[in-house]
């Protein structure tokens, strides 16, 4: 018997193992499952865990990773309230929530991308009621962009949580544009933005360069007219002080004039002078020529 | 039956036994038998051996790990964690361990905002993505201006239980399949480009961008849903904060107040979700313009750098001018102070002159007289000798009128100066 005794315990261990297999099973805890009787889903399970069940075909389990997903829907143009086009990505964090109903409702995890991708299609509407303006302005009052996600998060949410046992946990836009034939107007007036800021900054520096070299020109313009103030005080010092000199020439003044007389001429003929004298003036007198007389013979002694 | 009967019996059916015992077939099979139940018997021991020892797994030093038991985790929020080391748990079915990389730095090069697919993306062969729209990547200004910008971002998985319940993800294994269907579908995707092309023709146009799209959003698909996440959170706050900005100062002041922003914004957003990733870093790595408006935008470089030079050649138009003006100045005064000491001097020189002729005379006006006119005398001639012409003329005689008609030469040396002065 004791050989037989390893051999049975094995053989039972194996046939409590098939058993658990056929007759439980496990929920992940990223999971929720739901359980169907001859087809029909009758209960479900959010909690992790280990739990019974009939086997197939009285019962089936089907599970479904409940955690967050992230799925991009395609890109939307859409007009705002001021009929501004702008094209939408959008990127939705979804989970589902109530596996009983996506069981019944929804197929695939593709059927669920369709559904999501269609009711956030629907939730653009809510850009029709704002401007462009709430959502890009550099005017920071104006911006309005989390609302925004806000409305159509709770819109997208509302549409699938009940219908779909999907719940929308996260709606981000992923990216804002605009439609390709207005780009080309935008790079237009990018250009002649820059155009004019070009132009404005040359304007600025001739200003500055004229402001500067024009107080330059009119300060050197006071500094020679101090100058020439100065100089003239200074020659008039002079001046002054050499009439104190000529004072001298009060007490003798024919004296002086005369001496003054004899400078002058010096001066004014010292060069290119033409000078007209008639033979009187001495020593032009001597300019006539002699009478050469033979002296008397005298009588001798 | 009698107990004699059936000692007969047992003793004959002991006797069969035996018999049969010694039957060599039977004895081959009955070996064979015991032979295989051993070998079973070992099989079985070796199988429940190995799979008490594969419970055994290794933590490394930058992991952390969960247990999972009938797929519930095991322990309380305290101990849930499981650290580096050796461990041993009940192999599946009934534990399951995952390992969280949590040490490790995850990076996201985003290019969303560019005007080029990145270099990652073009070794994969993406689709090469032509300005219509979207493929060229852009964000708009506050003042709906384009602009192209690069980011990098770093994250880590910061909580594991929190990640392990909130995010959802794929394995290895997931990933390569889903990488390997894309694949398939590419390739047959670029046949049927590749056909179309050859029928070109305006409707076929449109089918192709939605196709490219298509392969596009299933590239990124197949990125981890985790990627996804994050590039969902970066790419929204980047969005909001350039559409708050205008592009002169994005470009130039506002780079830094940008990328701080950015950062706390997508903080927020991990923390709302609650997913257990921290984010380690955001860095813009490049921002531009777009290609088309280049010129213009260099131009205004361009006038920024002319309005610097102007402003420098006038200052240094204006230090020429006022040194110059001071050297003028500085003539002017010591002209004048030339003149002054010449002409006090002069006055002096004279009166010390008349002083001491006078002094020189005091009481004898006719030496004064004798000297004054030989001094007359000297200055004539002096005056006759530096004459350029002399004209003498005869003397008349008394009462007679004379006419005279002097022709003056030109003046070759003021003819001279007056020519250079043309020049």
């Amino acid at each position: 018997m004791r050989k037989h005794l390893f051999t049975v315990i094995v053989a039972f261990l194996i046939a409590v193992v098939l058993l658990l297999y056929l007759f439980s099973f496990q929920v992940r805890v990223n999971e929720k499952a739901v359980v169907t009787t001859f087809g029909n889903p009758k209960l479900s399970i959010e909690n992790p865990g280990l739990y019974w069940k009939w086997p197939f075909p009285v019962q089936k389990v089907f599970k479904f990773d409940s955690r967050l997903r992230i799925f991009e829907c395609q890109r939307v143009e859409t007009p705002t309230r001021d009929q501004r086009n702008i094209i939408l990505v959008t990127s939705v964090g979804w989970k589902i929530a109530d596996p009983l109903t996506y069981l019944k409702v929804v197929g695939k995890e593709s059927d669920a991308e369709k559904i999501i991708n269609d009711t956030v299609k629907d939730c653009l509407k809510v850009l029709g009621r704002h401007n462009l303006s709430e959502l890009i302005s550099t005017d920071v009052q104006q911006l309005k962009f989390d609302e925004i996600e806000n409305e159509m998060l709770s819109m997208a949410s509302g549409k699938t949580s009940d219908r779909y046992g999907i719940s929308i946990e996260l709606l981000k836009i992923k990216q804002l544009a605009l439609p390709p034939e207005v780009l080309e107007a935008v790079f237009k007036r990018m250009r002649s933005e820059r155009q004019i800021e070009a132009s404005k900054l040359r304007a600025e520096g001739e200003g500055e360069a004229n402001k500067i070299s024009s107080a330059a020109i009119s300060k050197r313009e006071n500094m020679l007219a101090e100058a020439e103030a100065d100089a003239k005080r200074i020659m008039g010092e002079g001046d002054a002080r050499s009439a104190e000199y000529y004072k001298v020439f009060d007490q003798n003044p024919e004296l002086a004039m005369f001496l003054n007389k004899l400078e002058v001429l010096r001066e004014t003929l010292a060069k290119r002078a033409t000078i007209v004298v008639d033979l009187s003036t001495m020593p032009f007198d001597l300019l006539k020529i002699p009478e050469v007389k033979k002296p008397e013979e005298t009588t001798s002694k | 039956m009698s107990p004699e009967l059936e000692k007969k019996e047992e003793a004959q059916a002991k006797k069969l036994q035996i018999e049969e015992e010694k039957d060599p077939g039977y004895q081959s099979l009955a070996e064979a038998l015991r032979i295989s139940f051993i070998i079973l018997k070992i099989g079985i021991s070796i199988v429940i051996i190995y799979f008490f020892l594969s419970g055994l797994f290794v933590v490394q030093s930058d992991e952390q790990a969960i247990k999972l038991r009938f797929g519930r985790i095991v322990g309380t929020k305290a101990d849930q964690i499981i650290p580096a080391g050796i461990h041993w748990a009940w192999p599946a079915p009934i534990d399951e361990i995952i390992k969280f990389p949590v040490e490790k730095t995850q990076l996201i090069r985003l290019s969303t905002f560019w005007h080029e697919p990145s270099v990652a993306d073009t070794k994969e062969g993406r689709v090469e993505r032509k300005g219509v729209g979207m493929e060229k990547g852009y964000a708009l200004t506050g003042d709906l201006n384009i602009l192209h910008s690069q980011w990098e971002i770093r994250y880590r998985i910061s909580d594991p239980v929190k990640y392990l319940t909130k995010m959802y993800f794929e394995t290895e294994q997931e990933l390569a399949r889903k990488n390997r269907e894309i694949q398939k579908r590419r390739e047959s995707l670029f046949e049927r480009l590749r056909e179309r092309r050859k029928k070109e023709s305006g409707d076929e146009h449109k089918k192709k961008e939605e196709d490219t799209e298509f392969v596009d959003r299933m590239v990124e698909r197949a990125q981890k849903n985790v990627d996804n996440f994050v590039r969902a959170c970066i790419c929204n706050a980047i969005l909001k904060e350039i559409a708050q900005v205008k592009i002169k100062d994005a470009l130039s002041t506002a780079k830094e107040s940008i990328t701080v922003r950015v950062e706390s914004r997508v903080k927020n957003y991990f923390d709302e979700i609650d997913c257990g990733i921290e984010l380690k870093q955001i860095t813009l790595s490049d921002i531009t313009y777009p290609p088309e408006v280049k010129e213009a935008f260099n131009d205004v470089f361009l006038a920024e750098q002319q309005k610097d030079t102007m402003r420098k050649a006038a200052q240094a138009y204006e230090t020429k001018i006022l040194s110059g003006a001071e050297g003028e100045k500085a003539a002017i005064i010591s002209a004048a102070e030339t003149y002054k000491v010449k002409v006090v001097k002069s006055a002096e020189a004279d009166a010390d002159y008349i002083k001491n002729l006078l002094a020189k005379y005091p009481n004898n006006p006719e030496k004064l007289k004798h000297f004054l006119d030989i001094h007359h005398q000297e200055v004539v001639q002096e005056v006759l000798d530096n004459a350029q012409e002399k004209f003498i003329l005869p003397a008349t005689g008394k009462g007679e009128k004379m006419q005279l008609r002097v022709q003056i030469p030109r003046d070759e040396q003021l003819e001279r100066e007056k020519l250079k002065e043309k020049f």
